[in-house]
């Protein structure tokens, strides 16, 4: 149901915000949405599924005054941050390679601007969004951890309207209107920092660049009462420069088609074609040394949806998706030094998941997803010798299959509710991914590089069990949840200790398999009427990986792993024009390795690592605050946003660093913080 | 409008205060753990020497633990052996000297102890110049130097490079010539940033002694793992078998030996 409604919030023709608990119906000429209300969390059959309202993000202060859907997501229980600095999040200990992000049904790989101080994704231009903690419905695949679902908003078919925000270091602009009245319309949006503007008038910045834009633009055209197209295009863009010695680039493209048919009885068909690329292309050039590195993944798909109603209590959802996926793991020139890894896949998947209602008090949800990856012929592939050198190469023909992965990925969810108000949730899912990210360390980069499953690397497969109990008020002014879940994931993929992404360009020289666990519980509380609404949530979560060659074959704390995560978010209606908005977030320590002991070597100290992650960095905590002023004219509705990101200005750990003491025996340790207190303030109208 | 402009710089270096970084010390609780043997060995154009010593805990910045012990015994492929002999603070030594493509492997035994490990002696390296640099980045300048080697022709090779400043160990680096085979081969050097009060920053009349080792891949291996390893947070990879840390090369090493005066500064773009 969750999933229907963010289809049909693809049909949403205004931001206007919907009545609290409405009833969510399809038609064609006029669409009524509604999004996550408290009745639908409570009984809702998907447990961990978390359903983010656009609007919603207004109940979160802001960061240079933009609404950003990926830093709320990381305020939901469950999920985190990966830093100050990034728009990625991780849930249930999975790694923000382990997510897969949706924008109207297609993959979005880099998900920040200027190394994650902003999201990808520009508010303006997004209708809806639902993330699944990993218990994903059987027509979601090919992430061992999330689903962020992400619908793109349509314009308005009746009226022209517009706006624009004009922040410290970006600005953004949307235009709307019906291209044939009631029948054709486009949304456009576009936004750009404005960094580099003033780096050109400082002397001593002047020579380096800093910018990103990205462009939106969604064209929905209703052919007739069942029929109806979309057409999504996205582009975003980041460069940074320093002088003429470093270039760093990334960017993402992605075009959609889909054609929505309805059948007799409220059942449908969706058609999607897509295509979906992340590249990115570094250089060097330093004092006559010159390198540069780039890499990429392109995906194109066609796929398939069907949801056949059966009447109120049974809906079944079918569908096939059939990908051409091309991912350069790296390409390289250090001097005269030149390296490349390309390779190719298809992937085809099939999928059938079911909904019943047994009876007023029990619902179940069951499904099965068929996933086959193949890995093509066209490059070289490799044995590789345990001590990571090449054993015997492979050269298969162009577009030969080199092998089939085969996947059977059960799911299951069901919702006891004992009365109204309350339910009982238990789920299980089984999902796989086969395009992998590594990374030396915690936060994703520029830097990343990407492969697939080959006939090396098996696809990484997690399989997670969930149960939950949800409660709300009579009134549902108030809800509570709490989720428990236990999470087993094989084939995880790390560095050889000793290497670093640039150590060779054969990446299964660099990497070693292994197996992962996280458990924990989510505790939730929301207030969701009256002057004050927010939520306070809490997540208490374990997260460990054995990978033999790594830590003596020990398990051990995974990079991401935290035991205690608080987030208390609140938005105060003062008045008709100000509302007020505050988030506190604590995070306990996050694992780290540091040394244990050192010794000397060439005359220097050098330090000696006892243990994988087994220390914690100090907590994190810091609390954001926002004030908005909102004139809403006969026309014109003009915004004023004052934010404040980290009020009381605590340096928090960012890296922690060892280095000389005033002895030199590298005794220091330093921690580095990123952002003390920062305040913002943007401008905002619509017409 | 003149206004405006006037405050655009104003605005953007508001913009880098607020997004500047901050660092300071913490306090971390270092794990004890059993002290690990740790050997040093090398086979070279000038000798033979093995230093045998232990992790020392992070707090204890002593040298004194040192194997006295040890029975240390080099043989070569050529049919050769030598068995070093204990000079002092861990160190054993001897005179012979190695010959180049003569693999060496190394034993140690002490207190029922057992390391091994095996280094192919490499040819003569050569250094074609050596220079201290100043680049300009963003707004600081930086006090480098530029190590320049002629790669040995028509084979696969590594280097090891050491700057000695005042005789303590200053900056090294590792090079394998795969970046321009037969050429000329580039290393950087990043001492400090000029102005600051860092200790790193050389004086004048400072004394800087530069060794340059053509090494094996084994050795490169291991020290190329050792120059990532504050980036992966990862040991070196393992050079010896019998659980010690530390390596083993047979290499050729050439050395050169300059002062450091402001006046010989290159500026470079």
């Amino acid at each position: 149901m969750i999933a229907l409604n963010i289809i049909l919030s693809a049909c949403l023709t205004t931001a206007t915000p919907e009545p609290e608990d409405s009833i969510r119906t399809e038609r064609l000429e006029e669409v009524v949405v509604t999004a996550n209300s408290v009745r639908q969390r409570v009984q809702n059959v998907q447990t961990g599924a978390e359903v983010i309202q656009i609007e919603n993000l207004m109940s979160t202060p802001q960061l240079f005054g933009e609404n950003d859907i990926m830093r709320s997501i990381q305020l939901l229980p469950g999920v985190k941050s990966e830093s100050d600095a990034s728009s990625s999040f991780q849930v249930r200990g999975g790694t923000s390679a382990q997510n897969q992000v949706l924008f109207d049904n297609a993959p979005i790989y880099n998900v920040g601007h200027v190394g994650g101080l902003f999201s990808t994704f520009n508010d303006d231009a997004l209708a809806g969004a639902t993330l699944y903690k990993g218990l994903l419905p059987a027509q979601f695949g090919g992430a061992s951890s999330a689903v962020l679902d992400i619908t793109g908003r349509t314009g308005n078919k009746q009226h022209y309207h517009g706006g624009a925000t004009i922040g410290l270091l970006a600005a953004k602009g949307t235009f709307e209107g019906p291209i044939v009245k009631d029948k054709a319309s486009f949304l456009v949006t576009a936004r750009r920092t404005y960094m580099d503007l003033f780096l050109k008038l400082t002397p001593d910045f002047k020579h380096n660049t800093l910018y990103f834009y990205d462009i939106n633009a969604k064209f929905d055209w209703t052919i007739s009462q069942r029929d109806q197209l979309f057409l999504t295009f996205f582009t975003g863009y980041d460069r940074t420069a320093v002088d003429k010695m470093v270039d760093i680039r990334w960017s993402n493209l992605m075009g959609s088609l889909k054609w929505l048919h309805h059948f007799n009885g409220g059942s449908n068909s969706q058609t999607t074609l897509y295509y979906s690329g992340y590249h990115n292309d570094n250089g060097v050039d330093f004092v006559g040394m010159n390198l540069w590195y780039k890499g990429h993944i392109r995906q194109g798909s066609l796929r398939q949806d069907f949801t056949i109603n059966f009447g109120e209590p049974y809906q079944l959802k079918a569908g096939f998706q059939t990908s051409l996926i091309n991912v350069k793991s790296a390409e390289w020139q250090v001097m005269n030094k030149y390296g490349k890894e390309e390779r190719k896949a298809w992937e085809n998947a099939v999928w059938l998941n079911g909904t019943f209602k047994l009876s007023k008090r029990l619902t179940f949800s069951a499904g099965l997803r068929l996933n086959l990856f193949s890995p093509l012929g066209g490059s070289l592939y490799y044995d590789i010798e345990p001590d990571g050198s090449i054993g015997w190469y492979y050269n298969y023909k162009n577009n030969e299959i080199v092998t089939t992965h085969t996947v059977l990925e059960p799911r299951a969810s069901i919702s006891i509710q004992p009365t109204e108000l309350t339910s009982i949730k238990l789920g299980y899912a089984r999902t796989s991914q086969n395009i992998h990210a590594l990374r030396n360390q915690n936060t994703s980069t520029p830097f990343d590089r990407y492969t697939i499953s080959s006939n090396i690397i098996k696809p990484e497969i997690a399989d997670q069990v969930s149960a939950g109990v949800f409660v709300m008020t009579d009134n549902q002014s108030y809800d509570f949840s709490l989720e428990g879940y236990y999470r087993k994931i094989s084939n995880v993929l790390d560095y050889r200790d000793g290497k670093s992404f640039s150590s060779e360009i054969e990446i299964e020289r660099l990497i070693l398999a292994g197996e992962g666990k996280s458990y924990g519980a989510e505790f939730c509380a929301r207030k969701n009427l009256g002057r004050l609404t927010g939520w306070i949530a809490y997540t208490l979560a374990w997260s460990k990986t054995r990978i033999d060659g790594i830590n003596n074959g020990d398990w051990y704390d995974a990079n991401n792993d935290r035991r205690h995560d608080v987030t208390i978010v609140g938005a105060y209606k003062l008045s008709d024009r100000w509302t007020l908005n505050a988030a506190w977030v604590f995070n306990s320590g996050q694992a780290f390795t540091a040394p244990s002991s050192k010794y000397q070597i060439i005359d220097n100290w050098i330090y000696y690592y006892a243990e994988r992650n087994g220390y914690r960095a100090p907590d994190y905590h810091r609390l954001d605050v926002s004030a908005s002023w909102t004139k809403q004219g006969k026309h014109v509705t003009r915004q004023w946003v004052f934010g404040i990101y980290n009020l009381y200005n605590r340096y928090n750990p960012y890296l922690i660093n060892f280095e000389d003491s005033e002895n030199g025996a590298r005794t220091r340790a330093v921690q580095y913080s990123l952002f003390g207190i920062v305040p913002s303030v943007s401008f905002n109208f619509k017409f | 409008m003149p206004l405006m402009k006037k405050y655009i710089p104003l605005l953007f270096c508001l913009n880098l205060i607020l997004l500047s970084s901050c660092k300071k010390d913490i306090e971390i609780d270092y794990h004890q753990v059993d002290p690990i043997y740790v050997v040093e060995a090398s086979v070279s154009n000038e000798g033979m020497e093995a230093r045998i010593s232990q992790t020392n805990n992070m707090d204890d910045n002593s040298t004194t633990s040192n194997i006295d012990n040890a029975v240390v015994v080099v043989t070569g492929s050529d049919g050769s052996s030598k068995t070093l002999t204990y000079s002092k603070n861990g160190i054993y030594k001897s005179s012979a000297v190695g010959v180049p493509g003569v693999e060496y492997t190394i034993d140690i035994q002490f207190d029922g102890h057992h390391f091994t490990s095996s280094s192919i002696m490499q040819k003569m390296p050569k250094m074609n110049n050596f220079r201290f640099i100043r680049k300009k980045i963003v707004t600081e300048n930086y006090q480098m130097g530029e190590l320049l080697l002629q790669d040995i022709p028509n084979e696969e090779n590594w280097y090891f490079m050491h700057i000695y400043r005042n005789h303590l160990g200053y900056r090294w680096a590792v090079k394998r010539d795969d970046t321009n085979p037969n050429g000329e081969l580039q290393q950087l050097f990043t001492f400090a940033r000029e102005g600051s009060d860092d200790k790193d920053l050389l004086q004048e009349d400072d004394w800087l002694h530069i060794e340059i080792r053509a090494i094996d891949k084994k050795s490169y291996d291991y020290f190329y793992s050792m120059q990532i390893m504050d980036n992966t947070g990862t040991n070196p990879i393992p050079n010896f078998t019998g659980g010690c840390l530390g390596y083993f090369s047979a290499y050729s090493q050439i050395t050169y030996d300059c002062e450091f005066h402001e006046a010989d500064v290159e500026d470079v773009e």
